[in-house]
């Protein structure tokens, strides 16, 4: 599957989910909030939101800010 | 003791959390500015680095109430967007709302950051918008629901203290019942009793504490200043007069002399 993951085109097989995603990439759930396309997607739905051929995917994590 | 968005607090400077040389020096800061909210941000980062959890766990030892920012967004979607994934991420519906218009002034966007306040507040957020100090704006966004406002002091980074004090003063005297913070372009001490003495219920800070020789004495002289700046307006201020007025009683001026020095 062809997916723009935080900017980057990346090929990720054998994945279903954003779960299956996250897990693959090496995240921690719990420690990340994710949008597809510009659409928030919370974390209760990971398990159920189905990937969609080259779809753009925000994984954003705590960062220091002004 | 002053309430902000439902919370009780002693502190009146709100610190950032970036640009400090080091975690260590921005914890040594924090802790002596007595800030109990701090600002953050989310990021693209990647999980090799882990960098966004070990952040989080260090600003929850802290003890601190968190403001994340949407600091970057350019429109009012990718705002509400990020905010969202804020409240998940933070656990809290405080946002600092920025969505850029310039990005040569970082600017905000006064058109998409009233759609987006609007859009947020009734998604349960409390908005705390970064904005000019132009009145109107300010007014959009408490019609829209914004119990805070935070106008600019000048450019965010640029510490050069208010460039448009009239501005700032009108904003006060308008929006007397609205939580009005100055969150940018503060550079000094001085700049913040300023804004204090104007009547504004808190300052935010970053650059101007991390960006500094010495962070940790500097926000302590940040705290010191807002606190000064404060018990200055409260206590209220003597009337200024055009002419001199002596403080010293003059009944029993020795060589006392009739006639005035005129020269």
């Amino acid at each position: 599957m062809q997916l723009v993951i935080n900017g980057e085109e990346k090929t990720i097989e054998d994945i279903d989910t954003i779960k299956d995603l996250l897990v693959n990439l090496g995240y921690e759930i719990d420690s990340v909030a994710v949008a597809c396309g510009d659409t928030f997607v919370s974390r209760s739905k990971y398990a159920q939101y189905k990937i969609k051929n080259g779809e753009q995917i925000e994984i954003l994590q705590p960062m220091q800010g002004g | 003791m002053w309430q902000l968005a439902g919370k009780s607090l002693n502190s009146r400077l709100l610190c950032g959390t970036a640009l400090f040389p080091s975690p260590q020096i921005m914890r040594q800061s924090i802790i002596a500015s007595r800030a109990e909210v701090v600002t953050v941000s989310l990021r693209r980062q990647t999980p090799s680095k882990n960098g966004g959890s070990s952040f989080w766990d260090f600003i929850k030892s802290l003890n601190v109430h968190v403001l994340p920012n949407t600091a970057g967004c350019r429109t009012s979607k990718e705002a509400i967007t990020v905010a969202q994934m804020a409240r998940e991420l933070f656990n809290t519906n405080w946002i600092k709302l920025e969505v850029t218009g310039d990005d040569y002034t970082l600017q905000p966007d006064p058109f998409a950051l009233v759609d987006a306040a609007k859009a947020l507040i009734t998604d349960g957020f409390e908005v705390f918008p970064y904005t000019t100090s132009d009145l109107i704006v300010a007014q959009k966004l408490v019609d829209v629901g914004c119990k805070i406002v935070m106008p600019w002091a000048a450019p965010i980074g640029s510490g050069q203290g208010i460039i448009d004090p009239r501005a700032l003063q009108t904003l006060r005297t308008r929006l007397p019942n609205t939580t009005l913070i100055v969150d940018a372009g503060i550079g000094k001490p001085s700049h913040a009793t300023q804004v204090m003495e104007m009547g504004f219920d808190a300052v935010l800070l970053t650059s101007a504490i991390a960006l500094t020789n010495d962070p940790e004495n500097m926000a302590r002289a940040f705290a010191g200043a807002i606190e000064s700046g404060r018990l200055g307006f409260e206590s209220g201020f003597m009337p200024e007069r055009n002419m001199a007025s002596p403080s010293t009683p003059t009944i029993g001026t020795p060589f006392w002399h009739k006639e005035a020095i005129s020269k």
